[in-house]
């Protein structure tokens, strides 16, 4: 029975033309106009590695593997004058001169510009930290500490992890992701619909078979759950591999984010469903307008808003899902897999519980005194 | 016993919809539950069905109290809805299937059910079709598969031919009349009287959420005073001819409106050809003449002393 009832539901999801409108299409248009408005800030905000040229790399080999374990430069070693012809030519940012002393050439100011000038300013201070300790104790040489000593370490504790760091325009974009999530609460709302006999003639019909409550609602909210989280991969996919927005590398992770905001959006549509009393386009249209307003304390007009709730009314940002879908997409893709991503799933996750139990409380307690 | 509802009252706040009502539904009959909109037919099958809480009273079916969890009730019951109840994202087979998947798991024996309640309505050729597509017979006809595909013992239908074409009423009606054969017991309600005077083997007139008078058509019809109605269409008739009319022997009453002399008899008693000599005596000229027995409507009009369609 269980089945059968889940492969109709399914089936009726996937031809229910109004709810993929507002699960995929809509999310998918959205995206696209957001990516239309921001591809040239997407463009300038991409970091891409600086390209630079040492010249005469051999005199310090040791400062050379330095610039190669940073990460952000593409290194060429050249003769002064090639470094200085490309220099004009503009294929590189600067060139760095290795001999008694490290310099830097560049021809213009700009981040580029700076960054190249920070790691010499900060590779000088770290060697003659090595240099001062050596001079004032050489047995230091003999032992492990010059080895262990972390000469580069933060100490106000915000360390950047990789070139994501740029790209706040994503935020725009999850919230698309949050916003498809979400959606999936008016197929809660039109579940419950279809097995409460006040509410539709078809929820009247099933009320008076022997098919049990619980068992039809597990079913259709099953197919549901499945569908919205179809939907919203279509969607990531779409972000992904159309629209190359960055989601770093952890997709297992966004795939479990993206089940459980499918999950907690459909049982958010499934209480809505019970304890709204009205006709089923009311409750679609109030799931709806949820959505869109979670998205927009989410940040999907303006990312200044997101953080402007995280800072006034912290509340609102654990309590609105819409948030905690694009924070955790967010945190994912900005710190990787950590205590904030957690923290998103573990509040979506109570959340889906919390709604579930109550949809289930109120379903098993009601009896009509109307139809 | 198939139904027994034994005091059942129902209130919507002051609105006292079903009032201390009783009925029996034996094994085997097609029960007719007619009465005007709103005289409280569709709250008397949702209270049966435990669809809706009710104030006072109690209802068996099949001799077990009928409570929202009477799973091994329900089973045996098929009910077929005021409205359509179907979906409209799955075509003609999978509706039926979908609500028969609700009474009968095996795979096997659900296929069957469902082509035969298909063949049953006549929509083999509508089988792929989704409901938007059907016209509003079809759609009735499916609404009626899906409500009886499984084969249950006792089958309601609640004026389930409300906007329906003549045709398919009939079939309808036809198929009504085959579940019946085989074996289903029948409630049916409606506001047509002669549906149900055509179809049903007992009948229960209602009105304001009472009972006013049950019994079957003959039996209903012998409980008021008044027979044969005679009418006549006549182009002038003097006041002192009128009232030789209602002189005449077995009239009950005379009236001439409009051109029309309605006279109508004593019960069972026919007066036809005693009016037809006077008329041709009096060399009254006459158009059309008919006459007719006494209808459910009488009945009710007798009763309340409004139409049921009022």
């Amino acid at each position: 029975m269980f089945f059968s009832m889940f492969k109709y539901s399914f089936k009726r999801l996937l031809r229910n033309k109004v709810i993929a409108f507002w699960l995929i299409f809509w999310p998918i248009i959205l995206a696209t106009l957001f990516h239309l408005a921001f591809s040239n800030i997407l463009s300038d905000e991409q970091f891409n590695d600086i390209d630079i040229a040492i010249v005469n790399a051999g005199n310090n080999e040791e400062f050379v593997d330095v610039l190669k374990d940073t990460g952000i430069y593409n290194i060429s070693e050249q003769s002064l004058d090639e470094a200085k012809k490309m220099l004009i030519d503009k294929e590189i940012t600067g060139y760095i001169t290795v001999g008694d002393e490290i310099t830097a050439t560049v021809n213009q100011s700009g981040i580029n510009e700076s960054i190249i000038k920070m790691t010499l300013d900060k590779y000088e201070q770290v060697s003659n930290s090595y240099t001062a300790l050596i001079t004032a104790n050489p047995q230091i040489v003999q032992s492990d500490f010059l080895t262990e000593f972390d000469f580069s370490h933060d100490y106000i504790g915000s360390q950047t992890q990789n070139k994501n760091n740029l790209n706040l325009v994503v935020i725009y974009f999850y919230t698309v992701i949050a916003m498809a999530a979400l959606c999936g609460g008016s197929r809660g709302a039109e579940d419950i619909s279809g097995i409460q006999a006040d509410q539709s003639d078809v929820g009247a019909r099933t009320a008076v078979s022997p098919a049990k409550k619980s068992v039809m609602f597990f079913a259709s909210v099953c197919a549901s759950i499945t569908t919205t989280f179809i939907s919203v991969l279509l969607v990531v996919f779409y972000l992904m591999f159309a629209l190359k927005v960055e989601f770093g590398n952890l997709f297992g992770y966004i795939v479990l984010l993206c089940f459980i905001s499918s999950v907690t959006s459909v049982f958010l549509g499934t209480m809505i469903g019970v304890l709204v009393k009205k006709k089923l386009p009311f409750k679609i249209g109030l799931v709806i307008a949820i959505t869109m307003v979670g998205c927009f304390f989410s940040g999907m007009m303006a990312i200044d808003i997101k953080y402007l709730v995280q800072e006034k009314a912290p509340l609102l940002a654990y309590i609105n899902p819409a948030n905690l879908i694009t924070d955790g997409l967010y945190s994912l893709y900005y710190y990787g897999v950590g205590e904030r991503y957690y923290i998103n799933i573990a509040i979506l996750s109570a959340m889906a519980v919390i709604f579930s139990i109550v949809t289930i409380l109120v379903i098993r307690r009601q009896k009509y005194a109307h139809l | 016993m198939v139904i027994q509802i034994e005091n059942l009252v129902k209130r919507y706040s002051d609105l006292v919809a079903i009032d201390h009502l009783n009925l029996e539904i034996k094994e085997g009959e097609i029960f007719g539950l007619l009465g005007p909109n709103g005289s409280g037919k569709t709250t008397t099958i949702n209270c049966i069905l435990s669809l809706l809480q009710y104030d006072k009273g109690t209802i068996k079916i099949f001799g077990k109290d009928m409570t929202p969890h009477s799973y091994d009730i329900k089973k045996d019951i098929g009910i077929v809805m005021q409205n359509v109840a179907v979906f409209d994202e799955l075509t003609v087979y999978e509706n039926i299937d979908y609500f028969c998947s609700l009474y009968i798991k095996d795979r096997a024996e659900r296929k069957k059910c469902v082509e035969e309640a298909i063949r049953f309505v006549g929509l083999e050729d509508f089988r792929k079709f989704v409901p938007k597509k059907l016209s509003g017979g079809l759609l009735r006809r499916l609404n009626i598969a899906c409500g009886v595909a499984h084969k249950p013992k006792l089958i309601i239908l609640d004026e389930p031919t409300v906007a329906v074409d003549p045709q398919s009423r009939n079939n309808i009606l036809e198929g009504i009349k085959n579940l019946n054969k085989n074996g289903a017991t029948i409630i049916y309600t409606s506001h047509y009287m002669e549906e149900v005077e055509q179809l049903c083997t007992r009948i229960a007139i209602i009105d304001k959420g009472r009972v006013i008078a049950q019994g079957t058509t003959d039996e209903l019809k012998s409980m008021i005073s008044q027979g044969e109605k005679v009418v006549v269409e006549v182009y002038y008739l003097e006041d002192e001819d009128l009232e030789k009319i209602r002189e005449l022997p077995n009239v009950e009453s005379a009236e001439f409106e409009n051109n029309i002399l309605t006279v109508r008899g004593k019960k069972e008693k026919t007066n036809l050809s005693d009016l037809l000599s006077f008329i041709n005596y009096k060399k009254i000229s006459y158009g059309k003449i008919y006459s007719e027995l006494p209808t459910l409507n009488d009945v009710f009009l007798e009763i309340t002393g409004k139409e049921l369609r009022d």
